[in-house]
């Protein structure tokens, strides 16, 4: 039997999961939590329901409203799916530890796994990610990779294994990089043109098959067509082909 | 800076927004769009055939088309195929705001924010025949239902305090669901996969709406006669000129002038023309456009009048009076206006200062009278100013250009300096029989207080002495 529309929502002191038409009522077995609640979100396959409170965060099922998993972290102030729902990244607020150094904010935890009696839930991967805007990791569809920006980089990483950068992608002065969805395993990074103020952008479009090392070809930017005549210098761009 | 895949991940739409804007016509800088395809196969800026800044753009579900709001408000919505070869275009409109549904088969074209809230829906398989428009208020969030028959709006903290609730609304256009909350910070469909949704039409059957959607229904007042928009009081009952109407109603176009005033140094003077009501004939040309006859005649009769009154005045007031005056044939017998209102001499003025302020007060017909000014001797222009003397109406003004731009013979007032003679004379007359008159019933009240036994004055017994002496020469007067 399909399951009943259903949309959740997150309010001053509450959060609640309603099944909308045709039942209209709220999520029998949802426990609405109280107290000061950051986030809420759905895992894009419909399977998860999460939501992060200041003492930790829940995991339930979207179907029921039992808690399934619970991370007790601290001050979570995002959360994220992978496309399949398999792992679930947090962010908290960047802090320093004693050392002055940053902690490892972003958190990435398998959403569900057998764990063995008494044993504590332990996350897959850690980052120090300062910026709140794009801080996810950003999956393929199938999760088989994943990827991350740094300075001058986009990592990507075997998603079992975050430890260790599976293949990085050098691109100077990187702004921005989005992994395309589908079967296709492509990525675009945007390179800012530095120099020059006035004249926007410098656009790359990379394709990289991840399940190869990618050979880097260079080729003339698209965009630079319509943008006045590129110096070779700075509308250097890169198009990425599988061997 | 946005990057936009679809959802096969083939094609990949590029918003790049420059910080400066090159042409200067907008702080928030330049929006360009491009779009490429991940195989190298295609590339290409988007061409969008209005100016503005790019609102909105959406891939729909199945890869193959897209759609953008762009240009100026009211802004136009246009689907775009994988090519970026436009398919078609929506009417325009005060819209912000384009979202695919889940399915593919609507889409929906929004104006939040500061628009109104109106959300138009499209059947895509039916031709873009647009299903519904929805006035959803005030809402800060806007998204479909997963199976593509429902869409939420919701109105949330901190962007509104108020009203925060959540609203299902069908495809159809009828509301579903209706619930309110204290401060709502976020609402989100759960996301379904496309194998698990109904299959059927999501039009029909429309599902039954919520008690709380009917309970809402019955809240909301009976939409009342739209107000529209403030009219001045002058402009009530006329329709609205075009210049103010927005483009899709038929004005048009907004056009960037970033303060600098696009009609030139004189845009004041030019856009009065251009206010509504204030119907400004033109005057016409130098000597060009005869005037209507009996208007020219009845205006120069009020004028003669007025002369005749200010030559008395001038007589009685004598000679040093018009100091400053220059003397034509005519000149002496109209004082300029200012004097003759204020009762003050025009001494010390000369005459070009006043004919500067004679221009001033003229300035609607300026234009067509600038070239003329210098040539015209200046007893004309005294007589163009006391033409315009009586009564300031705007219609007068109007006439005498081209009165004065006449040739001199067609001027009625060319035989004005016999008639105000001999008249000046009767009119000396009167006015001393008037003041006779005056005398003698002041002399009787006198009387009239010392038979009431009352104690007068030396003078005043005098004065009732003069009696007789006073008649005489009143007699004497009338009998002229």
């Amino acid at each position: 039997m399909a399951s009943p529309l259903q949309f959740a929502y997150r309010t001053q002191k509450a959060i609640g999961v309603f099944d909308a038409a045709p039942v209209y009522e709220s999520l029998p077995g949802f426990v609405q939590p109280e107290g000061n609640l950051r986030c809420t979100i759905y895992s894009p396959c419909g399977r998860y329901f999460a939501y992060a409170t200041n003492e930790g965060v829940t995991v339930t099922d979207a179907s029921v409203g039992h808690v399934l998993a619970y991370l007790p972290i601290q001050s979570v102030y995002d959360l994220g799916f992978s496309p399949r729902g398999t792992f679930l990244s947090t962010w908290e607020r960047p802090a320093k530890d004693e050392n002055g150094d940053a902690t490892k904010n972003l958190k990435i935890w398998r959403t569900i796994e057998a764990l063995d009696e008494g044993a504590e839930k332990q996350p897959l991967g850690r980052f120090v990610q300062k910026s709140a805007s794009g801080w996810n990791l950003q999956y393929t569809d199938d999760e088989r990779f994943c990827a991350r920006m740094v300075t001058n980089e986009v990592q990507f990483y075997d998603s079992d294994d975050l430890a260790t950068v599976w293949n990085k992608l050098r691109a100077e002065g990187v702004a921005d990089f989005a992994v395309a969805p589908g079967m296709n395993r492509n990525v675009a990074v945007f390179v800012p043109e530095r120099k020059v103020r006035t004249t926007p952008h410098l656009f790359c479009t990379l394709r990289t098959d991840f399940l190869h090392r990618a050979n880097l070809l260079l080729s003339r930017c698209s965009m630079c067509r319509s943008l006045p005549p590129p110096s070779p210098r700075r509308h250097s761009s890169r198009v990425t082909r599988c061997s | 800076m946005q990057l936009k895949w679809n959802a096969l991940g083939t094609s990949l739409i590029v918003l790049a927004q420059t910080e400066v804007d090159k042409s200067n016509k907008s702080y928030y800088g330049e929006t360009n769009m491009y779009l490429l395809s991940a195989n190298g196969s295609f590339d290409a800026r988007v061409t969008l055939d209005k100016e503005g800044p790019i609102h909105d753009v959406a891939w729909s579900p199945n890869s193959k088309e897209f759609g953008v709001i762009y240009g100026y408000m009211p802004a136009k919505t246009t689907i775009f195929n994988h090519r970026a070869i436009p398919t078609h275009s929506f009417a325009l409109g005060p819209r912000n705001t384009i979202i695919f549904s889940p399915t593919g088969r609507f889409v929906l074209v929004a104006g939040f924010g500061n628009l109104a809230g109106q959300i138009d829906v499209y059947d895509l398989e039916k031709d873009y025949h647009k299903v519904t428009t929805i006035e959803s208020g005030n809402p800060s969030v806007c998204a479909w239902s997963p199976d593509s028959r429902y869409i939420m709006t919701a109105t949330t903290s901190p962007r509104l305090r108020v009203d925060n609730g959540i609203k299902l609304w069908h495809v159809g256009g009828g509301i579903m669901y209706n619930e309110e909350f204290v401060e709502l910070y976020n609402v989100l469909w759960r996301p379904s996969p496309p194998e698990s949704l109904p299959v059927g039409d999501p039009l029909h059957p429309v599902p039954t709406p919520h008690a709380s959607a009917l309970a809402y229904l019955g809240t909301i007042k009976t939409p009342s006669k739209p107000a529209g928009a403030y009219r001045p009081p002058g402009a009530r009952g006329t329709v609205t000129p075009l210049h103010f109407k927005r483009e899709d109603e038929g004005g048009a176009a907004h056009v960037v002038t970033n303060g600098t005033p696009s009609i030139g140094p004189n845009g004041f003077g030019r856009q009065r023309h251009l206010v509504p009501g204030a119907e400004f004939t033109k005057p016409g040309i130098p000597g060009a456009a005869p005037v209507d006859g009996a208007e020219g005649e009845e205006l120069s009769k009020t004028a003669l009048k007025n002369k005749k009154k200010r030559n008395k005045k001038v007589k009685e007031g004598g000679e040093g009076h018009r100091g400053g005056v220059p003397v034509g044939p005519e000149g002496g017998l109209a004082p300029p206006p200012r004097e003759a209102e204020n009762g003050s001499s025009g001494e010390g003025r000369s005459p070009e200062r006043r004919g500067l302020q004679h221009q001033h007060s003229n300035s609607q017909s300026r234009s067509n009278n600038n070239n003329n000014y210098p040539i015209r001797n200046r007893s004309n222009t005294h007589r163009a100013r006391s033409q315009s003397r009586p009564g300031q109406r705007p219609g007068q003004y109007q006439q005498q250009p081209q009165q004065q731009n006449g040739s001199p013979q067609s001027i009625p007032q060319g035989g004005a300096p016999v008639g105000p003679a001999s008249d000046a004379g009767q009119s000396a007359n009167a006015k001393k029989i008037r003041s006779l008159q005056k005398k003698i019933r002041a002399i009787e009240d006198l009387e009239m207080r010392h038979a009431g036994g009352e104690k007068l004055e030396d003078t005043q017994m005098k004065k009732i002495g003069t009696k007789n002496s006073v008649q005489r020469e009143l007699d004497a007067l009338e009998r002229e």
